[in-house]
């Protein structure tokens, strides 16, 4: 009521005149999870990386466009380098000649970074899935995929809601409680891909037992409170996996 | 308008004579047939023999009348049956408004012929097409390599008898990649949290 009274205005931090200790913790600090709190940060700054492999980039470049207006979600930064970038969305065909680049700059993005499929190409081959010679039959046969956005193309709304989705799995990550499962969600590797040599689910541990660490800091909060910050040496190169 | 491609044919028949092969009275009979039924379908063009390809573009780039000096296109066609890989060369003439067939047929075990990069440098590409995917070898191409597939590519992909790759790379590439992913156990309950956290959101329980 006081609240109402005295309108919401912005205190000044430290001892006030106006008002009791008490009061002015009411107005500057809320409780929540540190999960929570990083998780919502997350999910409301996914940006995508800039690439169009064919027909399926236009609709993507519509969903940026005013109508479904991606930057309302926090994706509307589409980073020209891997490095910036959070989440690969697989716009088009993928051929058997542009199959090692897009692993490629799938593997130059940090962790933690998601993939969109997006259209009947890059989920199972589409209309190349029989007699396509040039066309990787799905392009989770190269890169693990989170979500599958289907259609010829997708409609802009269908892609926004494969961002959602993906917001969505960010929202059940855990960053700080580390027990080697840090990314629940990354998909399991493809039964398709068994006795072949050379695919992703070969080229790393998809399980995340060997999930690269954090920078920044994140890394540096996690090391603090769970892995051993007392002891004198082995500060964030240490080979074991913290518990 | 220019010359109607009848008239260029007689006109090819008159000035090179040996250097054509004249369609025999069965080709004729059949693409008559073929005319009866559908009269737009069949234009009248000429079969040069391989060895004399090249100066038969040539007589139709530089004769006066004709002028060809645009080369559309170049496609291919396989004929396992007969032994043929046909290279069709497609022309037309700017300055005369008039349009001409060129084809060529070329041995399947050994499809050689002579490169027309000198005469009409649109062929650079359509060559290297042509190599990649039929394999159709254009002696004195100037860089007569792969254009679309990966240069490690094994084969040419259009030729009839072509058959998939297992793998390419690690990579499977068959036509018959049918087994689904599996879906992970804990993937299945997240996905009946979404549920029901939309169902939720939509105001009721999910029927």
């Amino acid at each position: 009521m006081s609240e109402q009274s005295s309108g919401m205005r912005l205190q000044p931090l430290g001892p006030s005149g106006d008002l009791s200790d008490e009061e002015l913790l009411k107005h500057n600090i809320f409780i929540t999870k540190a999960d929570d709190l990083i998780n919502w940060a997350r999910r409301s700054s996914v940006w995508p990386m800039t690439f169009g492999l064919a027909c399926c980039a236009i609709e993507m470049m519509a969903t940026g466009a005013s109508r479904t207006d991606i930057d309302r979600f926090g994706s509307g930064p589409f980073r020209a380098t891997p490095r910036q970038a959070d989440l690969m969305i697989v716009a088009g065909t993928v051929t058997h000649k542009m199959a090692p680049r897009v692993k490629r700059l799938y593997d130059q993005m940090p962790e933690p970074k998601y993939v969109i499929a997006m259209g009947a190409c890059v989920c199972r081959g589409g209309p190349y899935h029989k007699f396509g010679y040039h066309v990787v039959k799905g392009v989770d046969l190269i890169v693990p995929v989170d979500v599958y956005v289907p259609g010829c193309p997708p409609r802009p709304e269908a892609l926004l809601e494969g961002v959602f989705r993906i917001q969505d799995k960010i929202r059940r990550e855990r960053t700080l409680y580390y027990d080697g499962q840090r990314r629940l969600t990354r998909p399991a590797p493809n039964p398709r891909l068994e006795g072949h040599a050379g695919n992703w689910a070969n080229g790393f541990d998809v399980e995340g037992a060997d999930a690269p660490k954090s920078a920044g800091f994140i890394g540096w909060l996690r090391e603090f409170l769970f892995e051993g910050h007392g002891d004198d040496h082995g500060h964030g190169h240490d080979d074991g996996h913290g518990h | 308008m220019g010359l109607t491609a009848s008239e260029i044919v007689e006109r090819v028949r008159a000035a090179l004579p040996d250097d054509i092969i004249v369609a025999t009275e069965d080709d004729v009979a059949e693409a008559d047939e073929t005319k009866k039924k559908a009269p737009e379908t069949i234009d009248p063009f000429v079969l040069a023999k391989p060895e004399s390809l090249r100066k038969v573009c040539e007589w139709l780039c530089y004769e006066p009348d004709l002028r060809f000096d645009l080369l559309h296109c170049i496609s291919n066609i396989d004929y396992p049956d007969r032994n043929v890989i046909q290279v069709i060369y497609h022309l037309d003439s700017i300055r005369h408004k008039h349009t001409f067939t060129v084809k060529v047929d070329l041995d399947r075990a050994d499809p050689k012929v002579e490169s027309m990069v000198p005469l009409w440098p649109a062929a650079d590409w359509h060559e290297r097409e042509s190599f990649d995917l039929m394999g159709v070898i254009h002696t004195g191409h100037p860089n007569l390599k792969r254009i679309l597939c990966a240069d490690d590519w094994v084969g040419h992909p259009l030729r009839k008898d072509y058959e998939f790759p297992e793998e390419y790379h690690g990579i499977p590439c068959g036509p018959y990649v049918t087994e689904y992913a599996n879906i992970p156990p804990e993937h299945e309950v997240w996905l009946k949290e979404f549920e029901a956290e939309d169902a939720a959101k939509r105001g009721g329980p999910s029927s």
